[in-house]
């Protein structure tokens, strides 16, 4: 038995021992792992999706979102979780651009209402919000000499969509010059 | 007197105070698992779809085949220079039942598409037209068997869209 163990028993026994100090550093090690992987998978993903409206299809398709005008087309339901039991819940399905709700559809038959369209399939509300955008990045790539205008959209719609409200969204796109589609999923292996 | 020398530089330099760097980083990474969906997310990239009734305004590169799927209620007919091949009594590949639901065979339009590449190697194009009720999970399913066949081979990624009644 060493004498300073000896001299720490006479002083008042085991519970005296002075607690260890827990090292920090592998946790730390552990938190900052957590964190890059985080930022990655967040700087990796242009688009998020949070609306519980909107169940993305799944697809093989291995593509990136490149960062892009956002049209989304939510659902009839949305999922409402308590205590452990996830519920649909009735929903009023829109049609959303940059997190700002364009158009209302119609609850029952799912689809544009026909005041709301011109020729048959252009949106209205729709197509004046995105000439305004491309307007705005018309003018921003003119003052910064930034990528010139490239059409490009991403579409996130609700599983459910039927293709009606799916086509007059796309025809509606691309006349306002949006012709680039990139449809927003959730990969899956082939 | 070295044990001495040793304490007096511990005490001088000391160690750094990580627990509150420690906070920070928790904080962060609660905020940024907050904000990410973690969901694989990925796309789907298209053309703008040709606005007409099914006369589609064929570009140079597409007066090839025009090839172009058919989604309708009851199955799916192909089109193959203007000619539709349908079934006897049908659509070409008619829905099949699983589990008390019918639902589109992708495995045969992908085993169709396949056929058809063999025959048009260079061709890369394709149209999907839809019935108004088809749901976009279906679409998307039927631009992921146009794309590439099971054991890989790129068949017809690039896909466009036509609006309007399908037959």
């Amino acid at each position: 038995m060493s004498s300073r163990y000896r001299l720490r028993r006479k002083k008042g026994g085991r519970n005296d021992f002075p607690l260890p100090q827990v090292s920090l550093t592998s946790l730390m090690d552990i938190v900052t792992n957590i964190l890059v992987y985080t930022i990655k998978i967040f700087a990796v993903s242009a688009i998020t999706v949070q609306d519980p409206s909107v169940f993305l299809p799944k697809s093989t398709s291995r593509q990136d979102a490149d960062n892009a005008v956002v049209v989304m087309i939510t659902g009839k339901y949305r999922r409402e979780a308590e205590e452990d039991v996830t519920e649909l819940i009735q929903e009023q399905p829109s049609i959303v651009v940059d997190d700002e709700v364009v158009l209302d559809l119609d609850p029952v038959s799912y689809r544009v209402p026909a005041n709301a369209k011109q020729r048959g399939y252009v949106i209205k509300a729709l197509k004046r919000e995105l000439l305004t955008i491309r307007s705005q990045q018309e003018i921003t790539a003119h003052l910064t000499n930034g990528e010139i205008f490239n059409g490009r959209v991403v579409i996130i719609a609700d599983k459910n969509t039927p293709y009606r409200v799916l086509a007059d969204v796309l025809v509606t796109c691309s006349e306002a010059g949006f012709g680039n589609f990139q449809f927003a999923i959730v990969k899956r292996e082939a | 007197m070295r044990r001495n020398r040793k304490k007096r530089h511990s005490e001088e330099i000391g160690e750094p105070e990580i627990l509150p760097m420690m906070n920070v980083l928790f904080m962060l990474v609660m905020v940024l698992m907050g904000m990410s969906a973690f969901l694989p997310l990925g796309v789907i990239t298209t053309e703008a779809p040709r606005l007409s009734s099914g006369q589609a305004v064929a570009s140079p590169k597409q007066q090839g085949l025009d090839l172009r799927i058919m989604l309708l209620k009851t199955g799916i007919n192909l089109s193959v220079n203007r000619a539709t091949l349908k079934g006897a009594l049908g659509p070409l590949i008619p829905k099949v039942e699983v589990n008390g639901h019918q639902i589109y065979n992708f495995e045969a339009l992908q085993q169709k598409l396949s056929e058809i590449k063999a025959q048009h190697p260079k061709e890369t194009n394709v149209m999907i037209m839809a019935d108004p009720d088809v749901i976009y999970d279906d679409i998307v399913h039927t631009m992921d068997a146009a794309r590439q066949s099971n054991d890989g081979k790129l068949l017809f990624p690039e896909v466009a869209f036509i609006p309007g009644v399908v037959r």
